[in-house]
């Protein structure tokens, strides 16, 4: 019984790796220029691109590749029943049909949808995934607050939504931990979560949500006066013990990405769109 | 129903960068009706190793049998062997979760099954098994104090009827009322109802007043797997991994040293007294 194991989201993998030490904002500025260039790639061209420099991070990044994929496994049952949605859903005027089933008829306008946008969705988790396991939630922070400093002016509290955002990813482990020995003290009663029909195996998650949310809320309470007993004000008048500075490697990481930007931006404009 | 560890291995976090091994080459045996305190400091392995006993980790390197039962056996029926080895928890707030203190108690027992008035039955026996009384079984779980919480946590296992009985650091938290009413809670159980204990603890003077057997688990392995009194001797040992000797041994170690004449290893109150008082008289003889 471990449901730990395989969450890699919002955990963070020490290491000493040429992007372990970029600077968080270099690293940030990074990641959302790759999800959005993901957004325009409609060809499998462009994602094969993609796939390419994304191993070529995680190889740089040192984490094993096997972690990485094994984070991916939850994920399985969404992206399966995203695909099957798509071929059978998505439809262009034009399109040839693959085969019928029932009512549904799948087309190849929709089949290639359907890998366009759990290709997407992959790489999005993968790249959202291969961030926060080479920082941690200390430099996360930072470089956030940091890079929304600007909306400041236009009244947007930043420091406030870094720190939540920031402890709702700390809460996934949190509260996964707390399932787990949740899951346990109910088993340890023999409740056989595995059994029964629909409707009993619903009724068998009330012993383990009612704990969970009960203490989750308990969690929230106590943390809210963690926080005030060290008078928590908000993001005015805070400072920094240590104040970010970027380096010569955050210099060519830069680089790096504008000449990935750049022919990645190519490949989207040149190659006709699959869909 | 006895309990027997083989070579047991176990490692959290297999095949992540994050792998830990918790647990190494353990071999143990337990017998029916024996009261066993584990002791080690925090982190040291024995929450996992009990947690080996009722099948909630299933070894994948190593043996566990209970009641001639292999736990790793695809066959074997899991949630039978959950029902004959309880567990309480340290946080009797993983496990409640009904309305009602009795709804509670009664969610093993509906788990196996059995009939309504069986369940009742088994509800009030439990209840009256921990002290609890009659009025609190419509209280709502969350108006309880800590004690109660424990007590109504200790007793929805007990209605499943278990042959032993793994507490995991149950009186963590608790004022010494509170600890003391479970302590007594638990040794009534062993003495009436030969209830299989196992103790999970790092407070020595609780399992000094009550374990016949001590098993010490440090890093992973089992160091020492001895009679409480023999165990205590070792106080150095002990020490040395961090663990503190009950108040009174720690005490009758001091007029020890300061020339008394009085054996090792005491362990409570009554017989520091009975050997005071026996020292006493022979200093008086020699005069």
């Amino acid at each position: 019984m471990e449901l730990t194991k395989n969450i890699t989201l919002g955990v963070y993998l020490p290491g000493q790796s040429s992007i372990h030490n970029l600077d968080p904002r270099t690293k940030i500025s990074a990641a959302t220029i790759l999800i959005v260039l993901l957004l325009f790639a409609r060809s499998y061209e462009a994602y094969g691109l993609i796939a390419l420099f994304t191993a070529a991070l995680i190889f740089c990044s040192g984490i094993p590749s096997g972690y990485v994929i094994r984070g991916l496994k939850p994920m399985l049952p969404v992206l399966v029943i995203m695909w099957v949605f798509q071929l059978f859903l998505y439809k262009t005027p034009d399109t040839a049909i693959l085969f019928e089933w029932w009512v549904f008829e799948a087309t190849e306008a929709g089949l290639h949808m359907g890998n366009l946008i759990t290709l997407r969705v992959l790489f999005l988790f993968t790249v959202t995934t291969l961030l926060t396991l080479t920082t941690s939630v200390v430099s996360l922070t930072d470089g956030l607050e940091s890079l929304l400093k600007p909306l400041k002016m236009i009244g947007l509290p930043s420091q406030e939504l870094v720190m939540t955002l920031v402890i709702a990813l700390r809460f996934v482990l949190i509260l996964a931990e707390e399932l787990e020995k949740i899951i346990k003290a109910q088993m340890a009663r023999g409740v056989a979560f595995d059994q029964g029909n629909f409707i009993q195996k619903t009724k068998k998650l009330f012993p383990v949500f009612l704990p969970l949310f009960i203490g989750a809320f308990k969690r929230a309470e106590e943390l809210i006066v963690a926080m005030e007993a060290r008078s928590y004000t908000g993001g005015k008048g805070r400072t920094k013990m240590k104040t970010l500075r970027m380096s010569s490697s955050d210099l060519s990481a830069a680089f790096v990405m504008l000449a990935y930007s750049g022919i990645l931006i190519y490949v989207i404009i040149s190659v006709e769109p699959i869909i | 129903m006895p309990i027997e560890v083989i070579n047991l291995n176990h490692s959290y976090k297999e095949g992540t960068p994050f792998k830990q091994q918790v647990l190494f080459d353990i071999n143990l045996s337990i017998d029916d009706g024996e009261f066993i305190g584990i002791i080690g400091p925090t982190r040291s392995g024995k929450t996992t190793l009990a947690q080996h006993f009722n099948a909630l980790h299933i070894p994948r390197r190593g043996k566990v049998i209970v009641d001639g039962l292999d736990t790793a056996d695809k066959q074997t029926d899991l949630v039978s062997i959950r029902h004959r080895v309880g567990y309480v928890f340290q946080n009797p707030d993983y496990q409640l979760f009904a309305p009602t203190v009795s709804e509670d108690i009664a969610f093993g027992p509906t788990n196996q099954n059995l009939p309504g008035n069986e369940i009742k039955e088994r509800v009030q026996e439990a209840m009256t098994q921990v002290g609890l009384d009659k009025t609190l079984s419509t209280r709502d779980i969350f108006a309880l104090s800590g004690g109660q919480k424990r007590r109504t946590a200790i007793a929805g296992v007990l209605a499943c009827r278990p042959k032993v009985l793994v507490l995991d650091d149950v009186t963590a938290g608790l004022d010494p009322r509170g600890r003391e009413e479970i302590m007594s809670v638990i040794h009534e159980l062993h003495r009436k109802q030969r209830i299989t204990i196992l103790f999970i603890s790092n407070s020595m003077d609780e399992v000094a007043s009550l374990a016949e057997r001590i098993i010490v688990v440090d890093r992973g392995k089992i160091i020492m797997d001895d009679a409480t009194r023999k165990v205590f001797a070792r106080f150095e040992e002990l020490r040395s991994i961090g663990l503190e000797l009950p108040e009174i041994t720690v005490l009758m170690d001091k007029l020890r040293s300061a020339g008394f004449d009085l054996p090792a290893g005491i362990l409570n109150v009554n017989e520091a007294l009975s050997s005071i008082i026996a020292a006493l008289r022979k200093m008086e003889v020699r005069k």
